[in-house]
């Protein structure tokens, strides 16, 4: 009930309904029950009688003296805050952890609401950026299907309980356990950054002397601790600093998307790209260089400089290149330890050419390359990547190395594994797992659900009631990281106060205030007098109240706090166990009947923590550009082999190890012909009505001995049809089209080397006077909005896709709208394939958001006059005047008009085809994250980007009230917020000092379609400029794929 | 027919679509006499049942009709998306039905208003019944627009009205263009058949066997008595909406066509679309005719009054605008080809074998193969041939429609937009219903208004004109 205390009771009509309500029988009952376990009665209720229920409950609260209500909570605006204005957004640092590596976030928060999570400027990770993740974080908080109350096991599954029972039956189980030193108990916990989670573990662990500890993490850095163990003699973690980097060899690392760390390593990439400074204009001289050997086509693959610059190989394959590498540099006199040998010829389609080329790149560039490795490669991958860094002399210039406290003795696979065991052989009475969802992503071969079921107790905090929560005797939901105090670290070790935003909205608590509550549980306090604020001022040493806390609060990390980089000698023994690594899964032959399947956290999903994330699922793939599902990807000569056809999405039948699973089958240009990728994290049919029916599982393919990969898989097709939900090439492509397609995209998406832009900075690209019959409007005056696009720096994250979407209200249309091709996305990345034949493409990227044309083909077609253009060069969008004739959708030529073809903003995707009065309004809860300032748009009317209008319009008042021009860097649109490249700057075009008119002075900027319409787009484009090895550029002659 | 025979006259059978130089052509067969042409176009009205056939023709197309105005109500309580209708193709099935319907709206407008200033008196057996297809196709287009914006309770602020809001619509759209020159053409068609049916109303009226009947026919006969003063005003009224309507058939059809071509997606943006709209509205309408009048003449006896001559000069305009559109669409390819734009080539080429193939080849087959048999003679004067040309016509010229809505916005100018229509069965369903509706007003038009002017027709019997060579054939 106190949880809700953020919602804005201002207004009469509250005060006035109190008394009529204070009286009713129903309401009298709904004080009586303290804990109204049965949320769900009053969620469903209109958003107005919400509201009164909440309002009343509070104030009868208050009177009564009600000794129930935590003091620190409660926040009613009665009196309103020095300094505070309702509906003016507050921003606040936190932090946010995903697979053990730390954010620092910024939230936004309009009268209590966290709307919106962007990066924190000052957080050495973040620099601003954020991730899809960290974007799209903000809607779990709101997410109606999230776990409401405490379940307990009873005759018929799972009941609804409270954290009174919990609590009581805890004081119980805990206390007998506590008698026997822990005997019994088992924790199983994620991986964590939290220094508070790790120091109430370790309460714990006195508290319960004989506890096991296991942590499991689907998506874990096993393989890196095992390389640098090798290499180094103990478990490191590598973070490689690309911003020093010239020459960058990726091994298998998707470094640019879905990586805990990818905003880091995406930014420091691209400084070596931005070919022009936008403060100063000055040009670069120079440029990075990235060559990417992979298993899969990734975002990163498609940053690699040509097509020879990426080498397609089956997963297996990269550690046998790597060596190649780590070989090469050896002959060429380099101190590179004892290596086993390659074993006879290099396996296609790793060539000699561009091996050698790699390694007189590296060797010319010692100290300022770096080889980096994937996180689902193998150990000895991890190992040669070391080795090849240490020999050129990388260590602590380009790579750095940390010693995160080692929270696990053992592997992730390892810890789940004794987990699994110990509980088959009945050691463990008390199973408590936090934040974890094992029966979902614990290796097949495990069996978990079996072993979970014969636990005595089994006790499980999360978001949802999840797969795991459903055999699980207790459930208690888990608090958001928005709603709950912790503590974060980021890659080097810089702490972080993770401050809640909202109270719980469903009274979940986080892991430490759950272990705080387990020790006190176990000592016999009913109640735990350390709240999560507590653990964290102990933990970080600090407290409230404080300069240094305050200073951490508001800088959103603690100064100093982290820890020195390591620079660390090879271990002398490592030219012994290189070999046996490396023998460790020998090379299998692939062929059709003996595949390798790779698994691979999903760009989306992750490991699929995500899966009920609207947002997240509705994003298309960088790559596939499909939403809502995952599919095999499969190459297109193996698909032909098979006889799987572009015409025809078809279920595949893959088998490997003795298990089988039927999923849809993606055609991916660039694949390696006999490797298919699987992405984890979908299938979760019983989490929420959001995942429900998205994707297929591929957890139940993986097992510990291939956590990664595996070869030995077959494919058999089912003939079954599937339907797929793609954003771009929703359907066959005749040889016609692909030709046009193939012609056009030099139009639409300008490239050239590096060497040609310095011979030529305008690309060859005459400026086209535009030619007009009449007079065109000049936009010489005010302000003059535009925005720079840099193709070279792109990478195709999404980030700006989901920040545009959270910022603007943009509602999810549901897969089989997007089928049907209304997805609402203002702003997408279209993504095209270049080159010769599909075995080696290059892929291209290109976020297409309004042009905000000056010449703009929507306005002058509107038949009313919803559209229009500003004095300051914006297409805008009247939502009340238009009627929806769609006429402005259809003559733009760009496409990036979004119509409402239902009410998507009410009742849920499963009943848009219902008349409009026999739904139901918007969910309250979902109604919670929308940004205020920009309206929720109804049925029938058109949308579109207007560089995020509402920020234009706060910059301009405060500018104005301060008597001065905007500044630039003072707007910035939510894509251009989120972008850890800075790809996309906006400012004033006519200001010369603006950082956009600095890039609109660039010769080789263009407009997309400009030559041919004269739309005088104000979103234009930097071409994407690549810098291959001068040995590796005759692309166009050479013999493209192996046979 | 037991008729008073007081003139010998052609037999009703007689071959009159010869050409002869001497004597004006017979445009009545059998007894050419004024009462006799009263009497075969009242007795359809004032008889006290329809022909059998008319029974279930009505209720299947009142059931489609009914059906059409269920998925109105559907799709506007739910949303537009009840359509196959997409990003990138905004418009959709509701356009192509609307687009189809206007243009089949021209052809009453053109036989009514521009044959009677050209003087052609053939025309005087087919005007009705062909401004009552123009009519009810007119009401068939004209909800379309309507119902298919994204807001229709918001439609009316298309029209130039004061309002608070201090708005005013936006009269550089196309879309504007369009709403007022459909809105002119309904309100000039409804007023040019209304009145062209005046003084037969009047004749219903004093034919009236009863009350209710004498009282209706009354009121909508205005009080015409048919003095010498009344046929002055009257005629000349008749000529000056007859110019306004000519202008209006040559200029709705260009507007219509300007919602494509002022826009600028290959394969819309073309200067050709005015002609071509308008010849290919005129062609549609032609063919409705074509396709309509056999079965109305056998239905009602009607085969004195609109003779094989009529149809037979139907099928020979029907044949000559399917020339010129196949003509336009010759050119048009050609035009693609030599702009020299990959864009212009690359839209024509896809609507040939593109996903939507079938529909540009049935337009070419349709429209400009087909109606060739129309040549011959024997064609024409063939029932059997030449309104099943007239069907064809009319489904290749819903085809051309698909095929410039559909074909090229789905694939227009980025690749990564492109993306196919579907059309759902909310669609097909009001596809159907327009027919059904179309039909139902045409039937209820057939059994409850003089479906041939009699008045008209009596003025072009020889009788009315005694100094003229008697007719050929005309016995003495």
């Amino acid at each position: 009930m106190s949880s809700l205390s953020d919602q804005n009771l201002t207004g009469k009509e509250y005060w006035r309904s109190l008394n009529e309500l204070a009286d009713t029988p129903e309401f009298k009952e709904f004080v009586r029950r303290e804990f109204p376990n049965r949320a769900s009665e009053w969620m469903n209720a209109d958003r107005r009688r919400f509201l009164k229920i909440m309002g009343a409950s509070f104030a009868l609260a208050g009177l009564a003296g009600c000794r129930r209500w935590p003091a620190e909570t409660l926040a009613p605006y009665a009196h309103r805050p020095a300094n505070r204005d309702p509906g003016t957004p507050v921003y606040y640092a936190t932090g946010m952890d995903i697979g053990g590596i730390g954010q620092g976030m910024l939230v936004t928060s309009v009268d209590g609401r966290p709307i919106k999570v962007d990066g924190n400027p000052t957080h050495p990770l973040n620099k601003g950026a954020s991730d899809l993740y960290g974007q799209a974080s903000v809607l779990g908080v709101y997410d109606p299907d999230r776990s409401r109350t405490v379940m307990r096991k009873g005759k018929a599954g799972l009941e609804q309980s409270s954290w009174e029972n919990f609590s009581a039956a805890w004081r119980q189980i805990g206390g007998e356990l506590k008698n026997n030193q822990g005997k019994g108990l088992a924790i199983l916990t994620g991986a964590s950054s939290s220094p508070s989670v790790e120091a109430m573990l370790k309460r714990t662990a006195n508290e319960f002397p004989a506890a096991r500890f296991y942590q499991y993490e689907a998506i874990s850095c096993d393989n890196e601790r095992a390389g640098t163990t090798i290499a180094f003699g103990e478990p490191l973690r590598a973070v490689p600093q690309l911003g020093k980097a010239r020459v960058i060899v990726s091994l298998d690392f998707d470094f640019v998307v879905g990586d805990p760390l990818s905003v880091k390593l995406a930014r420091d990439f691209s400084a070596g790209r931005q070919l022009t400074n936008p403060v100063t204009g000055e040009n670069a001289t120079e440029m990075n260089r990235l060559y990417v050997i992979e298993s899969t086509f990734t975002a990163t693959g498609s940053l690699a400089e040509n097509t020879l610059h990426r080498i397609p190989v089956p997963a297996q394959d990269v550690a046998v290149a790597a060596l190649a590498i780590a070989t090469g540099l050896k002959k060429h006199g380099l101190d590179v330890p004892e290596l086993p040998g390659l074993g006879g010829a290099i396996p296609e389609p790793i060539r000699q050419k561009v091996i050698d080329a790699i390694v007189a790149d590296l060797l010319a560039h010692r100290g300022q390359c770096v080889v980096i490795a994937g996180s689902q490669q193998s150990p000895a991958v991890h190992t040669l990547a070391a080795v090849i860094n240490s020999a050129l002399g990388n260590t602590g210039k380009t790579v750095d190395y940390y010693r995160p406290p080692a929270t696990n003795d053992s592997t992730d696979g390892q810890s789940i594994t004794n987990l699994t065991t110990a509980l088959r052989n009945k050691e463990i009475s008390t199973l408590v797992m936090l934040d974890v969802n094992p029966v979902y992503n614990a290796p097949a071969d495990l069996d978990f659900a079996s072993a979970l079921a014969g636990v005595p107790q089994s006790i499980q905090l999360a978001n949802y009631v999840d797969e795991t929560a459903r055999l699980c005797t207790w459930h208690l939901p888990a608090a958001h990281y928005l709603e709950s105090w912790g503590d974060i670290r980021t890659f080097d070790g810089t702490a972080s106060i993770v401050q809640p935003m909202i109270e719980p909205i469903f009274g979940g608590k986080s892991v430490i205030e759950t272990l705080a509550m387990l020790l006190a549980g176990a000592a016999g306090q009913a109640k735990t007098k350390t709240s999560g604020y507590e653990i964290v001022q102990q933990t970080l040493g600090l407290k409230a109240g404080q300069w240094k806390w305050k200073k951490a609060l508001f800088d959103g990390y603690v100064e100093n706090s982290g820890w020195s980089a390591l620079t660390p000698v090879l271990a002398s023994r490592i030219a012994h166990v290189l070999p046996q690594v490396m023998d460790a899964r020998p090379r299998a032959e692939l062929s059709v009947g003996n595949l390798e399947v790779v698994f691979r956290p999903d760009n989306k999903m992750y490991d699929g923590r995500y899966a009920n994330n609207g947002w997240l699922q509705e994003l298309p793939d960088p790559m596939t550009r499909l939403t809502w599902d995952n599919a095999a990807v499969i190459s297109p000569k193996l698909a032909k082999t098979l006889g799987l056809t572009f015409h025809k999405t078809e279920l595949i039948s893959i088998t490997v190890g003795g298990k089988t699973l039927k999923m849809p089958a993606y055609i991916m240009p660039g694949q390696p012909e006999f490797s298919i990728s699987l992405p984890l994290g979908y299938g979760r049919s019983e989490v929420g009505s959001v995942a429900d029916g998205a994707g297929f599982n591929v957890y139940t393919l993986r097992t510990t001995a291939a956590m990664n990969f595996q070869a030995g898989a077959t494919v058999k097709l089912t003939g079954e049809h599937y339907e797929l939900a793609n954003t771009q090439d929703h359907f066959a492509i005749s040889t016609l089209s692909q030709e046009t397609v193939a012609a056009r995209i030099p139009d639409l998406i300008h490239q050239a080397t590096f060497a040609e832009l310095q011979k030529d900075p305008s690309l060859g690209h005459k400026k086209a006077k535009a030619v007009s019959l009449w007079e065109m409007h000049h936009y010489d005056t005010g302000y003059q909005w535009a925005m720079a696009v840099d193709l070279t720096t792109c990478t195709s994250c999404s980030a700006c896709v989901v920040a545009c979407q959270a910022e603007n209200n943009i509602p999810i249309v549901g897969k089989q709208q997007v089928i049907n091709g209304r997805e609402m996305q203002w702003l997408r990345i279209d993504r095209y394939f270049r080159g010769p034949d599909a075995i080696s493409p290059e892929a291209v990227h290109e976020p297409i958001l309004c042009m905000q044309c000056e010449n703009a083909p929507c306005e002058a077609v509107c038949p009313v006059g919803a559209t229009s253009h500003s004095a300051d060069g914006l297409n805008m969008m009247t939502y009340n005047r238009c009627i929806g004739t769609r006429y402005c959708a259809n003559n733009c030529p760009y496409k990036v008009r979004r119509f409402n073809f239902f009410d998507y903003n009410s009742g849920s995707l499963k009943n848009l085809y219902e008349p409009n009065i026999l739904r139901s309004n918007m969910n309250d809860l979902v109604a919670m994250q929308k940004n205020p300032q920009v309206s929720i748009r109804m049925r029938g009317i058109m949308e579109k980007c207007t560089y995020c209008i509402q920020r234009i319009d706060d910059a301009r008042v405060t500018a104005e009230r301060q008597n001065r021009r905007i500044r630039d860097g003072e707007i910035t649109p939510a894509c251009s917020q989120a972008c850890p490249t800075q790809a996309l700057v906006f400012g004033d075009m006519r200001d010369p000092k603006c950082r956009v008119a600095q890039l609109f002075k660039q010769p080789r900027i263009y407009g997309i379609l400009n030559d041919d319409l004269n739309t005088r787009p104000r979103t234009r484009y930097l071409p994407k400029i690549s810098n291959p090895n001068p040995s590796l550029v005759a692309m166009e002659n050479w013999p493209l794929g192996s046979q | 027919m037991t008729l008073a025979v007081n003139e010998v006259s052609v037999p009703v059978d007689f071959d009159n679509t010869g050409e002869d130089i001497i004597h004006p052509p017979v445009l009545m067969t059998g007894e050419a006499s004024y009462k006799r042409v009263t009497t075969l176009v009242s007795r359809i009205i004032e008889a006290p049942k329809a022909p059998a056939i008319w029974y279930p023709c009505f209720f299947l197309s009142a059931g489609l009709a009914g059906l059409l105005f269920a998925l109105i109500g559907y799709e506007v309580f739910t949303g537009v998306g009840v359509w196959g209708n997409n990003s990138p193709q905004g418009w959709g099935f509701p356009i192509i039905n609307f687009v189809f319907w206007v243009g089949i709206a021209h052809a009453g407008t053109l036989i009514s208003a521009i044959l009677l200033l050209f003087r052609q008196k053939w025309r005087t057996g087919i005007n009705r019944f062909a401004e009552a297809t123009t009519v009810f196709a007119v009401v068939c287009a004209g909800i379309f627009p309507g119902i298919h914006v994204g807001r229709p309770w918001f439609a009316y602020w298309l029209a130039p009205y004061p309002n608070i809001m201090g708005d005013w619509p936006n009269f550089y759209s196309p879309l504007l263009w369009d709403a007022l020159a459909v809105g002119t053409y309904t309100t000039v068609s409804v007023l040019f058949w209304y009145l062209g049916m005046i003084p037969d109303l009047a004749t219903l009226r004093d034919r009236a066997t009863t009350r209710f009947r004498h009282t209706v026919f009354g009121i909508l006969s205005m009080g015409w008595r048919g003095s010498a003063r009344h046929w002055k005003i009257y005629d000349r009224a008749l000529l000056v909406i007859a110019g306004l309507a000519t202008c209006l058939v040559m200029g709705v059809s260009s507007t219509v066509s300007t919602d494509f071509a002022v826009s600028q997606i290959p394969g819309w943006h073309e200067t050709i679309f005015p002609p071509l709209f308008t010849v290919g509205a005129i062609f549609s309408g032609f063919a409705t005719i074509l396709f309509l009048a056999y079965p109305v003449r056998a239905i009602f006896g009607l085969k004195s009054l609109i003779t094989d001559r009529h149809l037979d000069n139907v099928a020979k305009i029907t044949l000559f605008m399917a020339s010129i559109v196949f003509y336009i669409y010759l050119i048009e390819f050609f035009t693609a080809y030599y702009s020299g734009s990959t864009m212009e080539r690359y839209v024509y080429l896809n609507w040939m074998f593109g996903p939507y193939w079938w529909a540009a080849w049935a337009m070419l087959v349709f429209n400009g193969v087909i109606p060739q048999v129309l040549w011959f003679k024997k064609a024409r004067k063939t029932w059997w041939i030449a309104a099943p040309v007239g069907l064809f016509c009319l489904a290749g010229m819903w085809c051309e429609r698909f095929v410039i809505i559909i074909s090229s916005i789905t694939h227009d100018f980025l690749p990564s937009s492109w993306h196919h229509f579907v059309p759902t069965w909310v669609d097909y369903g009001m596809l159907a219903g327009s027919f059904g509706l179309f039909f139902t007003l045409f039937l209820l038009f057939c059994r409850f208004v003089p479906v041939v002017a009699m008045y008209e027709v009596k003025s072009i019997l020889p009788q009315s004109h005694v100094h003229l060579p008697k007719a050929a054939g005309e016995k003495k």
